[in-house]
């Protein structure tokens, strides 16, 4: 009796852990996703690009437009918000940062900073009130042997997963991803190569733009109650997941979005949900004391 | 020779009493217009903003225009300030002392926030550059979370039951202090060593300036004085929550001090007083005015991304010996 | 003249106040090697960072007749002038295969490609044996290897060369103009600067030497090797 309590135990902590490893799969995906825009824009252009968060939010934003106004599901707003945060990214940096690529960083910095605030607070004009967003994918929940997992779940990480490895791949194999890796190690000589460098920075833009918007319309679809500032958090937290994977490298600011779901996740089991974002932050701190250029990181001279 | 040194003398002693009859001239006026309500309760309310905002412009400066590092937390040590010195003055002084015990209070928060600073100051030996700005950013939210987190103080919905013992007079003597010292500091030869760690920390530390002692004294008096506005912030809206010191507010103080110029004091002054006084005018806009803000902040970095100062100063705030040398 | 393929008028270039070339003029005929000679800071650099599109200037370069003003460096590459920088400037992070693949962006004539790709290989072999290796591991000759096998990719009928000798072994050295001379006569011109006078002169047809921002002397490299100023100045006879 005794023995088959503890293996009735064991077998519930299992269901557990996987219940738990499937959020941190969930919420670790779309601090991946914005993630890798930080670490792309950092990439080319050693910037720290603090509108990220708000394209994401933005991305949220567009979605819900879309879903309540066109009655578009999840695959059409995917593409549409995907779509339009690209074009927003380009055109963020051809107008604002493009006319400083001389100037002193700082500038570009507050710039960016000016450019988040921006956003939020015209969105905030427009729509005062936080939004509902309908929902986009059924609540279908799955139950395989005591393990529940909602159709919500499947697709954020599916989708995640599928564009990451689309990225990755963009980056590792092709032309144009030798070109983005060529700009962040001397962008001066890129265009030697007859390689039209504003246009490669154009369109890092776009696709770290785009991954954003992409993990916006996630968001939505999983935590539905979306508000102008949602980006801020999230976005500076997405921030320190690429810093964690050492801010420029791509597969790292992959591993730091989970890590950090790993981390959240690890919080709300045993402690409060509030202290959340304090743990993080913590943890962040003492990592970067010990290891200033992330986990996977290597020292590189920088001066803002 | 002697003639020349006369000339110095000359030109110290000038500049002392201008800035003993500015000291005396504001102070009389504030005090007037504080005893006697000359002007409208609101415009008191706005200038206080503004001397408020020139203390927390200068503080950042001295860390981002001076030493050329990059801090995005500042919030976090008003957020210190502000909580000590509330904590004081609702728990143990909520009497007729308070206000007597008043700039104590506001000293002790200043201090406490100080011995804070040492928390990123040590940090910055090795760290620098984009992830000295990490490290204060995520000092900014351990701050802010971190108070969520105590209930004591009042956790997220905040904490009041201050008197409103802030005053013009208060904040323009704050304001004048905050001026003085940190002009002082950056023209001493400390604040030497803080200019030559923002041209080359390598070489400065070679040419044998000890950097870290220059940073730990850098940080603490910035961080002082951001906790000396924090404080006089909590005793004039007399009400604080960890919203109130977010990264919102940090990043409108990193607003302020790129609005007016890196590396100068008449930058500071004038960068907090424009931004503080125009959001104040574009108030009937409503939110909008939150929104042309930030554009016109994008639009003044791309036609001029230094400032409205572009690294120049007021001579006034220069080393006497600096105009000595260029009038000899 | 029609068989001029780079004509340098009146080129001046500045850096705030400082002018680093005054009124340059020079003429380059398709399929020769032209040999820049000059101390540091002659303006030698700046003259082919000018002629690449890398910074402003005044004056005018035309490039087959057709003027190169305000044109931006990848667009100057596409017209057919390919710049070997100073330092080599090869992008570490990236492999050897990739380099030479980047190099060629601008080119759609895949079979071309293959061909330029086989004739790097054949010239410098080591390049093959390193192909999927980070390229900031190799040795300095090998990074200078592959910075003229990139520029072979690039294909450019005008190839700058800076400074290809610098830091490298005399064996390197050697090898290095050889292949020089081998790029010059499957048909590329070439303009070559050097602090290694000797060397450029031997291989080059026509030499230029620039002194603080003029030319002072030109003519055909026999004239120059046998001149005794240059003799003295350059050459350490």
């Amino acid at each position: 009796m005794r023995e088959f309590e503890g293996s009735a135990l064991k077998i519930n902590n299992l269901l557990y852990l996987f219940q738990q490893l499937l959020n941190i799969l969930q919420i670790g995906s779309i601090y991946a996703m914005i993630a890798l825009g930080y670490t792309m824009v950092y990439g080319v252009l050693l910037l720290i690009n603090f509108a990220h968060g708000d394209l994401f939010m933005i991305g949220a934003f567009i979605t819900f437009l879309s879903a309540t106004y066109l009655n578009f599901g999840f695959i059409p707003s995917l593409i549409l918000s995907m779509t339009a945060t690209a074009l927003l990214g380009v055109t963020i940096e051809r107008t604002a940062y493009k006319p400083l690529r001389n100037a002193p960083k700082v500038s570009v910095i507050i710039t960016a900073l000016g450019v988040g605030v921006f956003l939020e607070n015209l969105t905030l004009a427009i729509s005062p009130y936080p939004k509902h967003v309908p929902q986009l994918i059924e609540n279908t929940i799955y139950n395989i042997k005591g393990l529940t997992l909602s159709l919500v779940q499947i697709i954020i990480i599916t989708f995640s997963v599928v564009l990451m490895i689309g990225l990755d791949f963009l980056v590792r194999k092709t032309k144009l991803g030798m070109a983005i890796r060529a700009i962040s190690w001397d962008m001066q000589a890129v265009p030697l190569m007859g390689i039209p460098l504003n246009k490669i920075i154009s369109i890092t833009f776009a696709i770290g733009a785009g991954l954003g918007g992409a993990a916006g319309v996630f968001y939505a679809a999983a935590y539905p109650v979306i508000d102008p500032y949602m980006g801020i958090m999230v976005g500076w937290k997405a921030f320190i997941a690429a810093v964690v994977g050492g801010i420029g490298n791509i597969r790292g600011a992959m591993l730091g979005g989970y890590a950090l779901g790993a981390i959240e996740v690890a919080v709300m089991v045993f402690l409060p949900t509030t202290y959340r974002d304090l743990i993080s932050f913590l943890l962040l701190f003492i990592l970067l004391i010990f290891r200033p250029y992330g986990i996977f990181g290597k020292p590189r001279n920088v001066k803002i | 020779m002697s003639e020349l040194f006369n000339n110095f003398d000359k030109i110290i002693k000038k500049r002392l009493i201008i800035s003993i009859i500015i000291f005396a001239a504001g102070m009389t006026l504030s005090l007037c217009i504080h005893q006697y309500n000359i002007l409208d309760q609101y415009i008191q309310l706005v200038m206080m903003y503004v001397g408020i905002n020139i203390i927390l412009t200068l503080s950042l400066n001295l860390i981002n225009g001076y030493m050329g590092e990059f801090s995005v937390g500042h919030a976090g040590f008003m957020a210190v300030g502000a909580y000590v010195s509330s904590m004081l003055s609702v728990r143990f002084f909520n009497n007729d002392i308070g206000q007597i015990v008043f700039p104590i209070v506001v000293l002790i928060g200043g201090i406490c926030a100080g011995f804070v600073g040492l928390i990123v100051a040590v940090p910055s030996f090795r760290i620098r550059g984009d992830y000295l700005a990490i490290v204060t950013l995520s000092f900014n939210m351990i701050v802010k979370s971190g108070l969520e987190n105590v209930d004591s103080v009042g956790g997220a919905r905040g904490f009041l039951g201050m008197s409103r013992l802030t005053t013009l007079p208060w904040v323009m003597l704050w304001t004048f202090i905050a001026v003085w010292i940190i002009r002082n500091f950056v023209n001493s030869s400390y604040g030497r060593g803080v200019l030559s760690i923002r041209e080359d920390e390598t070489a400065s530390s070679l040419m044998t300036v000890n950097t870290q002692k220059i940073k730990v004294r850098a940080f603490m008096l910035s961080s002082f004085f951001a906790g000396i506005a924090g404080a006089l912030y909590a005793h004039l809206i007399q009400f604080i929550s960890p919203r109130s010191f977010d990264l919102i507010k940090s990043t409108e103080m990193l607003i302020m001090v790129y609005l007016g110029g890196i590396g100068s004091i008449g930058g500071s002054i004038l960068g907090a007083s424009v931004y503080t006084i125009l959001l104040e005018l574009l108030r009937p806009l409503g939110i909008w005015r939150m929104v042309l803000m930030p554009l016109l902040l994008v639009i003044l970095m791309i036609y001029r991304p230094n400032g409205i100062m572009g690294l120049r100063e007021f001579s006034f705030f220069k080393p006497a010996i600096d105009r000595f040398l260029r009038n000899k | 003249m029609s068989n001029y393929i780079l004509n340098i008028d009146n080129l001046t270039v500045k850096y705030g106040k400082i002018s680093a070339l005054n009124g340059v003029k020079l003429n380059v005929y398709e399929g020769e090697i032209i040999a820049l000679i000059g101390a540091n800071g002659a303006g030698k650099t700046s003259m082919l960072k000018a002629v690449s599109g890398m910074i402003p200037y005044g004056g005018n370069i035309e490039f087959q007749g057709k003027t190169l003003k305000n044109k931006a460096v990848h667009q100057i590459v596409s017209l057919g002038i390919t710049h070997v920088p100073e330092g080599r400037r090869i992008f570490g992070n990236l492999t050897v295969n990739e380099n030479l693949t980047i190099a060629a962006w601008g080119r759609k004539d895949n079979s071309g490609i293959k061909e330029d790709r086989s004739r790097v290989f054949k010239l410098f072999p080591r390049l093959m044996e390193r192909i999927d290796q980070q390229s900031s591991t190799l040795s300095g000759g090998e990074q200078q290897m592959l910075a003229v096998g990139r520029a072979i990719l690039t294909g450019g009928k005008l190839i700058l060369l800076d400074e290809p000798s610098m830091g490298l072994s005399p064996i390197f050295v050697k090898e290095i103009f050889k292949v020089i001379k081998e790029i010059n006569n499957d048909g590329a011109t070439i303009i070559l600067v050097e602090q290694n006078a000797n060397m450029a002169l031997q291989i080059a047809n026509r030499g230029y030497v620039l002194e603080t921002g003029s030319i002072k002397l030109s003519g055909s490299t026999e004239d120059l090797l046998n001149n005794p100023l240059v003799k003295e100045a350059y050459l350490g006879v």
